[in-house]
């Protein structure tokens, strides 16, 4: 990943902030992006610590224009925008008793609007160089969860858009692919150490993922490695998945 | 990527192909590696090559669809270097033909070499690697085992291949090793040169990046979930097969 520019999408939670540092101390110039500029500058000072290079991009990835402004300034100063990451993750489910059509309009908003709106803003800038690495952070839920219809909804869209763009992308040099989370540890959670001992116990691994497990995941993907992978999906998940029909 | 010095790791049907390319990979990252094939002069050579570069190399002649054969190479294999982290269940081989034409005995060791010997070597393996709480187990399946005209037997093995990873890895999860499946499409090998170009044209045009993938695509992918970094992902199936996997005809 030397010298290659790597956006992150939802770099603030947890998740992201181990992707940034993965991807920075793998060599890349990474660009985080999300709503709080005062977590992104704390995360890019640790990254700069560690030795790897990182700045900050603050702004509403859910805005079009925004996206569309950033990425343009981006492609100016960089030059090239090769690897994107799409980690935004707006956990808002609820059950169908509480559910209106503007639950799912904003589910749709807030954890697909964002993906669409930077491949469809980075993948030109791509295409100029015939190489890019996009990874989508999905979740396991996409293969259905009760009273969260609406947030599993977004995360299944994430498949036929990866899918699609792999497709249609895959003569250029740039690959799609998704890494779909299962029950991780991030720093924002509040599980108790009962509630964490129980769902290590319901996971063939015996244990809760932490957010290094899938930063490790996208780093795979989103290095000159993975060259011959696209459209894939990847569950990182201590084998929770197994059970569904889903997952092969 | 975390170190891989010092692990010791089996490849079956290492002597050529993809096998020994990952062998020569992991043996490049320090990994101490036990090369295996049926035809004894292979192996020879491969260790004999391995051993010129200065990798750590241990040579098995092993029918692996042999319990006693398998038994014996991994009893081997932990006396020379002290133990096992890492087996890759490679060793693959196809008798193709229309439904019509298959005979009992096609049917009987394309499912021997690539499901039996899988299930042998794993069960002869997995003690080493619950024993100290730690293992990787890699299954090579095939893009194939989704269906192919002309291929039941393999398509079939490969399916089975499927099944015996989330089965392994829902049974040794809590041991702490994981068992992974890796998917490869079109990849480039002797036999691919060997094609009319005619042939090679058609199966080009069905591949979405309009391209064949190399040993080294795949052997990256197994080095990917041989890592240490690798503990939370188990029972994936996992294609490395340029798109082709993605859309139907």
């Amino acid at each position: 990943m030397k010298d290659r520019t790597a956006l992150i999408v939802g770099a603030a939670d947890g998740v992201g902030q181990a992707i940034s540092m993965k991807l920075a101390m793998g060599g890349a110039t990474t660009v985080l992006i999300d709503t709080d500029p005062a977590v992104l500058a704390e995360l890019a000072g640790q990254v700069a610590q560690a030795g790897g290079k990182a700045v900050v991009m603050a702004l509403d990835p859910t805005d079009a224009e925004a996206v569309k402004a950033a990425v343009a300034d981006l492609y100016t100063r960089f030059g090239s925008l090769d690897i994107l990451v799409n980690n935004v993750d707006h956990r808002d489910g609820v059950p169908i008793s509480e559910g209106t059509l503007e639950s799912w309009q904003d589910s749709l908003k807030q954890n697909l609007n964002p993906i669409v709106s930077f491949c469809l803003s980075v993948v030109p800038e791509m295409r100029k160089n015939r190489y890019g690495r996009i990874v989508n952070v999905g979740s396991i839920d996409y293969l259905g969860t009760p009273h969260q219809a609406n947030y599993c909804t977004s995360k299944s869209a994430i498949f036929g858009l990866t899918r699609s763009f792999a497709l249609e992308l895959a003569k250029e040099g740039i690959t799609v692919n998704q890494v779909l989370k299962g029950d991780i540890k991030s720093q924002a959670g509040t599980m108790s150490a009962e509630a964490e001992e129980r769902l290590a116990a319901s996971l063939p691994v015996q244990r809760v993922g932490v957010p290094q497990d899938i930063a490790y995941t996208v780093a795979y993907l989103a290095s000159g490695d993975s060259g011959y992978v696209t459209g894939q999906n990847l569950i990182v998940c201590g084998g929770k998945s197994i059970y569904s029909s889903m997952s092969a | 990527m975390a170190d891989l010095q010092g692990k010791v790791a089996l490849i079956t049907g290492s002597a050529s192909g993809m096998g020994k390319k990952t062998a020569q990979r992991l043996a490049e990252r320090g990994v101490k590696v036990v090369i295996n094939d049926i035809v004894a002069e292979k192996v020879e050579q491969t260790v004999e090559e391995f051993k010129a570069r200065g990798f750590d190399v241990l040579g098995q002649v092993a029918d692996i669809c042999n319990a006693t054969a398998v038994e014996a190479m991994m009893k081997a294999a932990v006396d020379k270097f002290g133990t096992l982290d890492i087996l890759v269940n490679n060793a693959g081989m196809e008798k193709a033909g229309a439904l019509r034409n298959l005979s009992e005995s096609d049917w009987n060791i394309t499912l021997n070499v690539n499901l039996k010997g899988a299930f042998l070597c794993s069960q002869a393996a997995h003690g080493y690697m619950v024993g100290k709480g730690q293992g990787r187990i890699v299954n090579i399946a095939s893009r194939a085992w989704l269906g192919g005209a002309g291929q039941a037997p393999y398509s079939s093995a490969k399916a089975g291949l499927v099944g015996l990873t989330r089965t392994l890895a829902l049974e040794l999860g809590r041991k702490g090793v994981t068992v992974n499946c890796i998917a490869p499409g079109l990849i480039h090998t002797p036999m691919w040169d060997e094609l009319p170009e005619k042939n090679r044209l058609s199966f080009l045009a069905k591949q979405p990046t309009g391209k064949i993938g190399a040993d080294d695509d795949i052997a990256n992918a197994i080095l990917f979930f041989v890592d240490d970094d690798a503990s939370f992902i188990t029972g994936q199936v996992f294609y490395v097969c340029g798109g082709r996997s993605l859309y139907a005809g």
